[in-house]
């Protein structure tokens, strides 16, 4: 704080009041825009006669100084947590999502040059690091320290674990000297909390084994079926010294201790499927997560193209077939129940019978890198233990040319009669004056998004969000791998949004994998004011690190399941909030952009000012728009709360 | 493993009918697939289908009638989603259906219906066209659930225990 007081002659403690609370928005957005408010006067109460100017929101130079820090090369001697670094460096691991704790890891993991972000919660940078895997495919990770640290993490890892994802957790802090003493704070034991959350998990307890399980990890996390891996790192093993590699087990380059090796798929399966699909009259491909781990998309595409077979997606990321094809069945819902074969490709987490809209007449191929899992909830026709790409590949090379003219009309029919419906929807939504309803936000989005100013391809989304989500994932589309973040996915957590969307921008910043020819970019994230208000905070994070992302959020005053109780008064409060929340200021006060939209006709104007502030100062905003709960409510505000028909645009669940 | 064949002999429609949903759950596509002679010639199916919910059929030999009785319970004559799933049922008899989504009327004739709140989808099957009415009569309750997946999911959290999240 300045010790230079500023004496104006009309300060009074009601007017500091008055400015700190009316004020705080437009202080933050001019210092960000270099004005600060202690230029324009604007200044802060010290003591009874004494001001002074209010410091502007800004990024500390530390950060600037970091960037241009040249990354160090480990090599002996080195620490536990230098060897681990290391290792996460040569294999390719893109980035860091972490808070401060566990402190000599991510210290060492930052110094090797991996691209470190840290936030304000645990949880939301672990979400943050799933989706950043999410959209781009490559390995991140997440870490925290030791007890609350790790298990702020845990809603994060179970959301991963359900979406597949190759997520790397790290915790540790505390001692195994210590243990079971109670000495000192934050002592937990980790592994048995993440059980049933991860594919693989160890507790260090060994200093000369670090590599070895470094091994472990990525064996797992880089083969197969991708889930969550959670290391913990004891001090002992985090600190300990090594002079040479005689001193480490296993310590060896990662071609020899694991392999790019995959399974292929026999000849025998493929004519199988290739038999199946040739009498099929109305095939369609489910390309899901697998393909989007395996780049399989453009084995998929001329399978797809060559076969003439629709494609409708599901999983945990969208984009890995072009919305953009006559093939794409992703917004064509009422056609799904005519499928007569399905194949399913990576479809790791499987629908039971009837979550998908294929009718009980549908055949079932199934491609998958895991035999364990084939014939799970679904039964098939067909099973193929393959890699993704591989498999597709092989089909794609042997299946003759057909064509199905019906069949796409069928599913080109349905595409018009849904988009008819959301068009609907959106005049529906337009005629409701006082508020902004979600088929507004939901169409004039798609319309910003693909069929504006910006290349269609360009932008990434991070889609979350309860009831909002019904509407907006109508509009979403995706026309490249990467573009579209599933949200919350199987798990259905409601707060991961804005976590979320640190992942998907940092991905876009610094252009990793499929994200790299958008590289900069800003991105979107869509949520309600329920999901916002977990992990709101990160618009820091967004602030600091210049994470250019627009988040809207629909703001109804209340969760998503108040409908469920209206029946009951004394319950009923459980489920609102205070009305008119301003988190517009919220983010304005983070050193974010703030839009408030009240009226249907704003909302494109304010999205377009926020992504301009994005795009141009790569700052974070906010776009708050005022809706009205009772826009579930069907028989008043038709078309109400929706549901949602799966695979394709509308699924989250699988 | 397949499901447990129904014991029911009812005469030749009632065996088509029996076999026609036997095919369903040798798939896997029923579970816990029962058929149970009935008085009258009927025959009672239960099967564990959509939403991982028992549904309930019943075929009567000598009408040749093949019901889904109180398929979706708790529905308002009339009401928005009735009017929803009576237009998909009337629909399905029309010439721009895809041939595979079709109902000939001179092989098997839709009806729904509201009766004390119970919404009730029957075929009366004609001929010997027995296979081919349940086809066209499962797709069909797969797709009017679609309406209500997309629609109406209030109705199948309230009724169907779907999940509210």
């Amino acid at each position: 704080m300045t010790k230079r007081f500023v004496r104006t002659p009309d300060t009074s403690r009601r007017r500091f009041l008055k400015r700190a609370v009316a004020g705080a928005g437009a202080t933050a957005a001019a210092a960000l825009t270099g004005t600060g408010t202690a230029a324009s006067g604007e200044t802060l109460a010290t003591g009874q006669d004494h001001v002074n100017p209010i410091a502007p929101i800004g990024v500390p130079a530390e950060f600037a100084a970091s960037a241009s820090a040249d990354p160090k090369t480990f090599d002996f001697p080195m620490t536990g947590a230098q060897v681990f670094a290391r290792a996460c460096k040569e294999e390719g691991v893109a980035a860091l999502f972490t808070c401060p704790g566990n402190y000599p890891v991510i210290h060492a993991i930052a110094s090797a040059g991996i691209p470190a972000f840290g936030g304000r919660h645990e949880g939301s940078m672990a979400h943050a690091a799933d989706a950043f895997i999410r959209v781009t495919g490559e390995l991140a990770v997440t870490s925290g320290t030791e007890g609350p640290g790790f298990t702020d993490m845990i809603c994060a890892i179970a959301c991963a674990n359900a979406a597949r994802t190759p997520l790397l957790v790290l915790a540790s802090n505390m001692t195994i000297g210590m243990e079971d003493t109670e000495a000192g704070i934050q002592l937990a034991y980790q592994q048995p909390t993440t059980e049933g959350m991860k594919k693989y998990g160890k507790r260090l307890i060994v200093p000369r084994r670090v590599h070895e399980y470094a091994g472990y990890a990525f064996r797992q996390l880089r083969s197969g079926v991708p889930r969550p891996v959670h290391l913990d790192f004891p001090a002992e093993v985090a600190s300990a010294t090594f002079k040479s590699a005689t001193e480490l087990d296993y310590f060896h380059d990662k071609s020899r201790y694991r392999t790019e090796s995959r399974p292929h798929p026999s000849s025998k399966d493929i004519a199988a499927a290739l038999d199946l699909l040739r009498k099929a009259e109305r095939p369609i491909i489910v390309s899901s997560n697998g393909v989007f781990y395996a780049k399989a998309w453009d084995a998929l595409k001329r399978f797809a193209e060559k076969a003439q077979i629709p494609v409708v997606e599901s999983g945990a990321m969208k984009g890995q077939f072009s919305d953009a094809s006559p093939l794409s069945a992703n917004a064509a819902p009422g056609a799904l129940a005519s499928a007569d074969v399905v194949v399913l490709v990576g479809q790791h987490c499987m629908p039971t019978v009837g979550e998908f809209a294929f009718g009980p007449d549908a055949r079932y191929i199934r491609i998958d890198q895991s035999a364990e899992d084939i014939g799970r909830n679904i039964p098939i026709d067909v099973g193929i233990v393959s890699c993704e790409l591989a498999a597709l590949e092989a089909l794609a090379d042997a299946t003759p040319r057909i064509t199905h003219d019906a069949w796409l009309a069928e599913i080109a029919a349905a595409r018009k009669k849904f988009e008819d419906q959301n068009l609907e929807n959106y005049k529906i939504g337009l005629s409701y004056g006082d508020a902004v309803h979600p088929a507004v936000i939901a169409k004039e989005l798609g319309d910003f998004l693909y069929r504006g100013a910006l290349p269609k391809e360009q932008t990434s989304v991070a889609s979350g969000g309860f009831g909002i989500a019904r509407y907006v994932r109508r509009e979403l589309r995706g026309f490249r791998p990467g573009q579209v973040m599933n949200g919350a996915y199987q798990y259905g957590a409601i707060g991961p949004d804005v976590g979320y969307a640190v992942g998907v921008a940092a991905a876009v910043q610094l252009g990793v994998g499929p994200q790299a020819a958008y590289k900069g970019h800003p991105v979107i994230c869509t949520t309600g004011d329920a999901g916002f208000g977990y992990t709101c905070m990160e618009i820091d994070t967004m602030g600091k690190y210049k994470l250019p992302v627009v988040v809207i959020v629909y703001n109804n005053n209340a969760w998503g399941t108040w409908t469920g109780a209206t029946q009951d008064p004394r319950a009923l409060p459980i489920h609102l909030f205070q009305e008119n929340l301003r988190y517009d200021k919220l983010a304005e006060a983070l050193g974010g952009h703030g839009e408030y939209v009240t009226r249907p006709a704003a909302f494109r104007p304010a999205l377009e000012r926020a992504y301009q502030v994005a795009a141009r100062e790569g700052r974070p905003a906010v776009i708050n728009c005022q809706g009205k709960k009772e826009f579930w409510d069907r028989a008043k505000f038709p078309p109400g709360s929706l549901g949602k028909i799966e695979p394709g645009v509308m699924s989250y669940y699988h | 493993m397949a499901a447990k064949r129904g014991t029911a002999t009812t005469g030749g429609a009632g065996e088509a009918v029996t076999a026609a949903l036997q095919a369903y759950a040798d798939r896997g596509v029923f579970r816990g697939f029962r058929a149970v002679p009935a008085a009258r010639g009927c025959v009672e199916y239960e099967f564990v289908w959509l939403l991982g919910r028992t549904m309930r059929a019943t075929f009567d030999t000598a009408r040749g009638v093949l019901a889904f009785p109180a398929l979706f319970p708790g529905v308002e004559p009339r009401s928005p989603m009735a009017r929803a799933l009576d237009a998909l049922v009337h629909t399905r008899t029309d010439r721009g259906q895809p041939a595979h989504k079709r109902v000939d009327a001179r092989r098997a004739r839709l009806s729904s219906a509201v009766s004390k709140g119970d919404w009730s989808l029957t075929v009366h099957v004609r001929g010997a066209n027995h296979d081919y009415a349940v086809q066209r009569a499962l797709n069909l309750v797969n797709e009017l659930f679609l309406i209500l997946h997309e629609s109406y999911p209030e109705y199948l959290i309230e009724r169907f225990g779907l999940s509210p999240e």
